[in-house]
Parts: structure tokens; C-alpha cells; sequence
């Protein structure tokens, strides 16, 4: 059984980990110096689509379960395969960024496809230990990443300019409110969240370790928002595919060091390991219950390899990083919308019941 | 038994992969410390210095190389910078890296057409620091041709003391970063530090230039003949000494590089340049300037000037008035006295008097630059944001404003703290 502070740990991880990536631009692009009012914007909708959600599930019944009690097997398949897509195409460009993030920073010299192989059987071997071992590795890892992630945004302070967060609504009022609800896609990870049920001690683990998670989540996409919003004006803002990494470029402490962006790297890069080992468990777990299959295990390396077929589908970076922006933008509405549907149904459903058992 | 030969073979294995470089050592690169871009004929001439490991202090020879015996210089013609390093690689044995690259120099001829394609390289290139500094000469060769350190048998670190003056000094503290900040976001006009070299000088012998004498006086007679170019400066603040361009100064022998001045710029073009002085009234316009020593001129005691070291007490505030295109700059610097004649110790008034001569050093330069040569260089279109809500608003403002339009009226308060070890009253 997963306890609250695993099951946050997880899910902060999670949400922060797109964060680190490529998430953050493709939200300047729309919202412009005004990202951070999304972060915030975005953070409060989620939170509310949770409280609702949260209550329309029972103890250890995920998605997928609700779904086969609504309408058996054809229903648990239709909606297992949705799942399993959402989760899926919210994971498929990590796979190839961060390999091409890693020979950018940490690794000039190797090829791309060597540090690719190495994460993908990283990847495989991590999933293959299971979520709880994950889930304790990431309550372990998650404080030491909070202390590196303050101190980085701690030596930024000095390259910020506040003149660069103005105009104080960016590209308007309505990129916030209507372009900007892309951003909830950053909380599309709840969804696992969701998987996990079945792992959870009870409903009140579930409730806490999620608001928990969607506060602290979306605090720390506030904060990098911010700060890459006061450190580089808008339209530079919208130039580099690695925010972060950008930010990263920005410290420098002294002579000896002004490369601090290795450090960081590496640091990220745990945290980047133990979220795609997680989506390799979690997926493989998904496409057992969908078609009712008794281990998840063996399935977990054809899934991961499966996955970097499709990551390395788009010719280049570029076209990965376009499709991944389209993902973005729409990914948030099945990703709330399917728990909700089949969390109301169930409702309904259970309601109806109790009536006739009455 | 199984499990422990499998951790063994685990550590083992980890530590051999752990062991050493892959790839490349560090000996087999060559470190390109600056580069110099001039036009050609076709396309540009890249002049690439790089360090000499073995002449620099600590490398194979020890005691270090002399003068500018610590970088080599090559001059490759090519369309692009990294064509210009490819080539230049089939020359030099090392793989030359820009990965310690600290200063990029552009001729005053190609800054003219708009440096947006060079800094976009900087701003694109992972080696590159964004804190890489950008200097204009009017010939960037000659330039880093005329770099030989004396005192320093670094070169990176040659150039990081003399463009990363933390006193403000007299040139503009602007990085590449910066100037990529400034006409990307179009919030203000960005200044560059202006580079040149003395120009004419016999060469002095390399015995003497080992001595490290780097102030020395002697100069040669066309070196002081430009030094008479530069005009004294007449607005009371920096009494006495001369505004001087980059080339004019001529104090070094050996070395024969100079950095003072300002190039100013309009969006990613250059359009004029500055002296010495009026870098440092950009520096206090810019709030950076700490311990800076400045001459006054005190007119109850017209022979002697007075030199005062200024620090700014508050980062300059700016009142706008958007209809009027008025801006009112309110400085607060504080100074300690350097040296005064005896005879003028109870001079009345002195610290009023020396913040008017700020305000009018500084209104004549805001005069020359806003309403002379067109150029937004305090970013008042930028400290317009915060009026509007939405950018689409803002820079359909930006559209109309012209700097030639607005008035400036400065307020200097300048304290003298009278401290020290003399007694003043």
C-alpha cells in the first residue's frame, strides 16, 4: 500500500517533471509574461476538478474498475485504451527530449541513441521494480530536489527584472483564461493518480496526498513560470526549448562556478528517471486491467519500446516538440474528462441500483 | 554468492566507465578566448585568438609566457563563425572550443548593419556563455591583434577585469545576454563598450614589457598626438580629464589595447559613439556605479579640481510624464572626499554644487543621446509596461514613441559623508 507521502511524492515529481522540460514554453507562446497567472489560473481549476472528482470515487476502485461495474468488459476496454492513450502520449516526448537534453548539457560527445538506450533499459529495469519501490525511492529523492530546486531559484534572484513581467496580463485577458486552460494539461498526471486507487490505503490518503499534490505542483509551476518570465523578456521567452535549462545558464556564482547547470541537470535527471519508470509501471499496470490480463511485468519493456517507436515518429526535434504542442493544448480534456464521465455514470448507476435493491 | 558477485561486478564495471575522459582531453582542446569579426570581401575575416596553454601561468613552461605571448591569433575568411572555426581547426592541432570564449569583437562597419544575426548565434550557441561580453572597434582584428596582457597571464581573465568593471568605470556594463534582452524585447536601446588600439607606437623591447610596467608614461609622438584628440570635458563633473574614445588614452606601451567609450545602438544597429565620460554618467544613470572616482570642478577654487569617490545610495528613480514626453530622473549618490586644497576646506555649499554639475553632465548626455542621435538607452518605452495591460497595447504605444521627442530634467541629491582619517572643518 501506497501512503500519503509516497503518493504525493509521486505526483509532485510528476507534475514538476514537464515543468522541467519543454511544457513551459509552448505556455509562453500563448500566455506570453502573463504564464505565471496561468500557473495560477490553471492550479485553482484543478484543484476544483479534483475536489469533484475525488468524491465520485469509492475506496480502491480506480477508472478502469468503475468502468467494468458501469458496463462490463466492452466498457473497461473502451475506456482502458482511452487511458492508456492519454497516459501515453503524455509520456512520448520525454522519451526523446530528454535524451537530446541530456547530450546537449551532461554529454556532448555520446550519441543521442546511446543515452537513449541507456534510459529506455533504465526505464524498464526501474518499472520492473514495481510502483511501490518507485514510490519510496521518490519520498526519499523528493526533499533533496526541493532543497536544489529553492537554491536554483534562489541564485536567480539577482538576473531577475520585474519590468519584463509587464504588461501584467501578457497577450491578453483571453490567453489567459481561454488559451492559457492548456496549461491544465501539467495536471494531466492526476490521472495516475486515479490508476493508483486500487494501492491506496483509503479514500482519505487519496484526497490529501492529491490536493497536496496539486498545490505543491502547481506552486513550483508558478515559481518557474515567474522566474523565467522576470529573466527573460518576452518574445526571447518563447526562443528556447528548454526554459530551465536556460535559467540554469543564467547562474553564475564565481569563476569556478559558472557551470552550474550540470549540477542541476543531474538532479533533474533523477527525477526525470523515476517519472518515466513510473509511466512504464503505471502504463503496463493500465493495458493489464484493460484486458484483464494476471501480470504487468512482461509487458513492460514492449510498452516502453513501443513508445519510442512513436517518439521518434517526427523527422526532427522541432516536428516532436510542434506535435507535442498540439498534445498540450487538448490533452487536459480527456485526461479530466474521462475519471469525470465514469466517476458521474458510476454515481448515477450505483444510484439507480440502491433504489431497485431498496 | 550469485548476488555478491553480481554486486561486485556491478561496482567494478560502474568504476572502470567512471575512470577517466571519454572522448576528448582537455590538453587536445584549444581554447578560443575571443573572437574578432570585420568585413570582407566576401563575407567576413574571423579573427580567432585562442590561449597558448603553454606560455599561460601553471602551463608546460611554469613561469608563463610574456606580453602577448599567451593567445595566438588567426584570420580566416568565412561566411559563417562555425565555418570559420572548421577551418581554422585544419590549421591549429587542437579542436578549437568556444566553450571559455569571453569576448566577441564587431567592427563598427558590420554593427551598422545590426549585430541581431551575431547575437542570435550567441544566444542559440550552447558553448557560449550568455554573459560573453560584446565590444565595438573600428577594426576588430587590429584589435585583438593589439591584446598583449602584461600583468595578466590569463587571458580570459585579462578580459574579465577590464569589462567587468564592478565600479562602473568607463565603459557600458553590458553583456551579450543583455544586449539580446534589449532589442528582442524592444523594451530599450542597448550600449556596448567601444575597444580600439593605440595606434603608430614603436614597439618596445620584450625585456621591458616582462617587467609588468602596464602604466607605463612613455609614449610615442603620434600616440600623444591622438591623446590631443579628446576633448576636456566642460560640464564641471569630470573636470579636468578628457572624454576620451577608444585608442586616445595612449598610457600603455606594450599594450597596446584600449577600452573606454560608448557605441550606442538603436534596436540591433549602431549608431554613434561616446567617450570615457560619458560612460561613467551612463554607468550612474544605470545605477552602477560603487566607488567610482570622479573630478569636480569647484569654482572657488577654479585651478584645483576636487575628486570625490561617488557610490549610488538608491538605483536612479524616474518620474514619467506620458503626456508631456517630460521625464524627471532622481538620483541620490553619496561621496567621500579624495582630495580638496587646504585653502578650500570650508568651501560652502560643495555638495550642492557637485550635484548640479551631475545634473547637468547627465542632462547633456540624455540631451545628446535621446534628442541627437534617436536612442532609448534608459529604456523609458520599457518603464511605460506597467501602464498598459496587455503587450498587443503596448506595442502598438511603442509604434509612436521617438526619443527625439522627450525632455529630460535631472535631481541630483549628492551627500559628502566626510569620513576618513583627515579632518575637514
Amino acid at each position: 500500500m501506497l501512503t500519503n507521502k509516497q503518493l504525493s511524492s509521486i505526483i509532485i515529481n510528476a507534475i514538476v517533471v514537464k515543468m522541467l522540460v519543454t511544457f513551459p514554453r509552448n505556455i509562453f507562446v500563448y500566455c506570453a509574461n502573463a504564464s505565471w497567472l496561468t500557473a495560477v489560473y490553471v492550479t485553482a481549476i484543478a484543484f476544483g476538478l479534483f475536489i469533484v472528482i475525488q468524491k465520485l470515487y469509492p475506496s480502491k476502485e480506480n477508472v478502469i474498475a468503475l468502468a467494468d461495474r458501469i458496463g462490463g468488459r466492452g466498457i473497461r476496454i473502451i475506456t482502458g485504451i482511452a487511458v492508456f492513450a492519454v497516459l501515453a502520449l503524455n509520456f512520448v516526448s520525454i522519451v526523446r527530449v530528454f535524451p537530446a537534453v541530456i547530450r546537449l548539457v551532461l554529454l556532448q560527445k555520446t550519441y543521442v541513441e546511446i543515452i537513449g538506450t541507456i534510459f529506455v533499459l533504465v526505464v524498464i529495469f526501474g518499472a520492473s521494480c514495481g510502483i511501490e519501490a518507485i514510490a519510496r525511492v521518490q519520498q526519499l529523492f523528493l526533499p533533496v530536489a526541493g532543497v536544489v530546486f529553492g537554491a536554483f531559484l534562489l541564485m536567480l534572484i539577482p538576473d531577475m527584472n520585474f519590468g519584463y513581467l509587464m504588461p501584467v496580463f501578457g497577450n491578453g485577458v483571453k490567453s489567459i483564461l481561454v488559451d492559457g486552460l492548456s496549461a491544465l494539461s501539467v495536471f494531466a498526471d492526476l490521472l495516475i493518480l486515479n490508476i493508483l486507487l486500487p494501492r491506496i490505503k483509503d479514500s482519505d490518503t487519496y484526497k490529501k496526498s492529491g490536493r497536496k499534490a496539486i498545490l505543491f505542483g502547481g506552486a513550483c509551476a508558478v515559481l518557474i513560470f515567474f522566474f523565467y518570465g522576470a529573466c527573460y523578456s518576452y518574445p526571447a521567452s518563447t526562443e528556447f526549448i528548454v526554459p530551465v535549462y536556460q535559467l540554469e545558464r543564467l547562474i553564475n556564482l564565481s569563476d569556478f562556478f559558472s557551470r552550474l547547470e550540470a549540477l542541476f541537470q543531474f538532479i533533474w535527471s533523477i527525477s526525470i528517471f523515476l517519472y518515466s519508470a513510473l509511466y512504464g509501471a503505471v502504463l503496463a499496470e493500465v493495458w493489464r486491467d484493460t484486458f484483464g490480463l494476471r501480470h504487468s511485468k512482461p509487458l513492460i519493456a514492449p510498452i516502453v519500446i513501443g513508445l519510442v517507436g512513436i517518439a521518434v515518429i517526427p523527422e526532427s526535434l522541432n516536428d516532436l516538440l510542434h506535435f507535442e504542442g498540439i498534445i498540450n493544448r487538448w490533452l487536459y480534456i480527456p485526461a479530466f474528462i474521462i475519471p469525470l464521465i465514469i466517476g458521474v455514470i458510476y454515481k448515477l448507476f450505483h444510484v439507480k441500483q440502491s433504489e431497485k435493491s431498496e | 554468492m550469485n548476488k555478491m558477485m553480481l554486486k561486485i561486478i556491478t561496482i567494478v564495471a560502474v568504476s572502470l566507465m567512471l575512470s577517466s575522459c571519454v572522448g576528448e582531453e582537455p590538453n587536445d582542446i584549444g581554447y578560443i578566448t575571443a573572437l574578432g569579426i570585420d568585413k570582407a570581401e566576401d563575407g567576413y575575416n574571423y579573427t580567432i585568438q585562442f590561449a597558448n596553454p603553454t606560455k599561460i601561468s601553471g602551463g608546460a613552461s611554469e613561469s608563463g609566457g610574456t606580453g602577448g605571448d599567451i593567445v595566438e591569433n588567426l584570420v580566416v575568411e568565412a561566411p559563417t563563425v562555425y565555418a570559420a572555426i572548421s577551418h581554422a581547426d585544419s590549421i591549429v592541432s587542437k579542436d578549437l572550443s568556444l566553450s571559455h570564449a569571453k569576448i566577441i569583437v564587431i567592427s563598427e562597419e558590420i554593427a551598422k548593419e545590426g549585430l541581431s544575426e551575431i547575437t542570435d548565434v550567441v544566444a542559440r550557441n550552447n558553448d557560449i556563455r550568455p554573459d560573453i561580453y560584446i565590444a565595438i572597434a573600428e577594426d576588430a582584428g587590429e584589435y585583438l591583434e593589439g591584446v598583449k596582457p602584461v600583468v595578466e597571464l590569463n587571458p580570459v581573465k585579462y578580459y574579465q577585469l577590464t569589462y567587468e568593471n564592478k565600479k562602473g568605470g568607463p565603459v557600458p556594463q553590458n553583456n551579450a545576454g543583455e544586449f539580446y534582452m534589449a532589442y528582442t524585447s524592444g523594451d530599450r536601446d542597448c550600449a556596448l563598450p567601444l575597444a580600439g588600439v593605440a595606434g603608430g607606437e614603436k614597439e618596445k623591447s620584450d625585456t621591458d614589457a616582462g617587467t609588468g610596467e602596464e602604466g607605463s608614461q612613455d609614449q610615442s609622438p603620434s600616440e600623444n598626438d591622438k591623446n590631443k584628440n579628446a576633448k576636456p570635458v566642460e560640464n564641471g563633473f569630470g573636470s579636468g580629464t578628457k572624454n576620451y574614445m577608444p585608442g586616445e588614452a595612449g598610457v600603455q606601451v606594450k599594450n597596446k589595447s584600449e577600452t573606454m567609450g560608448i557605441a550606442v545602438f538603436c534596436g540591433d544597429t549602431y549608431i554613434g559613439r561616446l567617450g570615457s565620460s560619458d560612460a561613467d554618467i551612463y554607468n550612474i544613470l544605470m545605477g552602477e556605479i560603487s566607488n567610482s572616482k570622479a573630478t569636480f570642478y569647484d569654482e572657488y577654487n577654479p585651478d584645483t579640481p576636487i575628486t570625490m569617490s561617488l557610490e549610488e545610495k538608491r538605483a536612479p528613480q524616474f518620474e514619467i510624464d506620458r503626456e508631456n514626453k517630460k521625464v524627471l530622473i532622481k538620483l541620490k549618490l553619496e561621496a567621500e572626499l579624495l582630495s580638496i586644497p587646504k585653502k578650500h576646506k570650508n568651501s560652502p555649499a560643495i555638495d550642492i554644487r557637485a550635484g548640479e554639475m551631475v545634473d547637468r553632465a547627465t542632462e547633456d548626455f540624455l540631451h545628446r543621446v535621446y534628442n541627437g542621435m534617436g536612442s532609448d538607452l534608459l529604456g523609458i518605452r520599457g518603464k511605460f509596461k506597467r501602464f498598459f495591460l496587455s503587450n498587443q497595447k503596448y506595442r502598438e504605444y511603442v509604434k509612436t514613441f521617438d526619443p527625439k521627442e522627450w525632455q529630460f530634467e535631472v535631481s541630483t541629491e549628492l551627500r559628502i559623508k566626510r569620513t576618513g582619517m583627515t579632518y575637514y572643518y
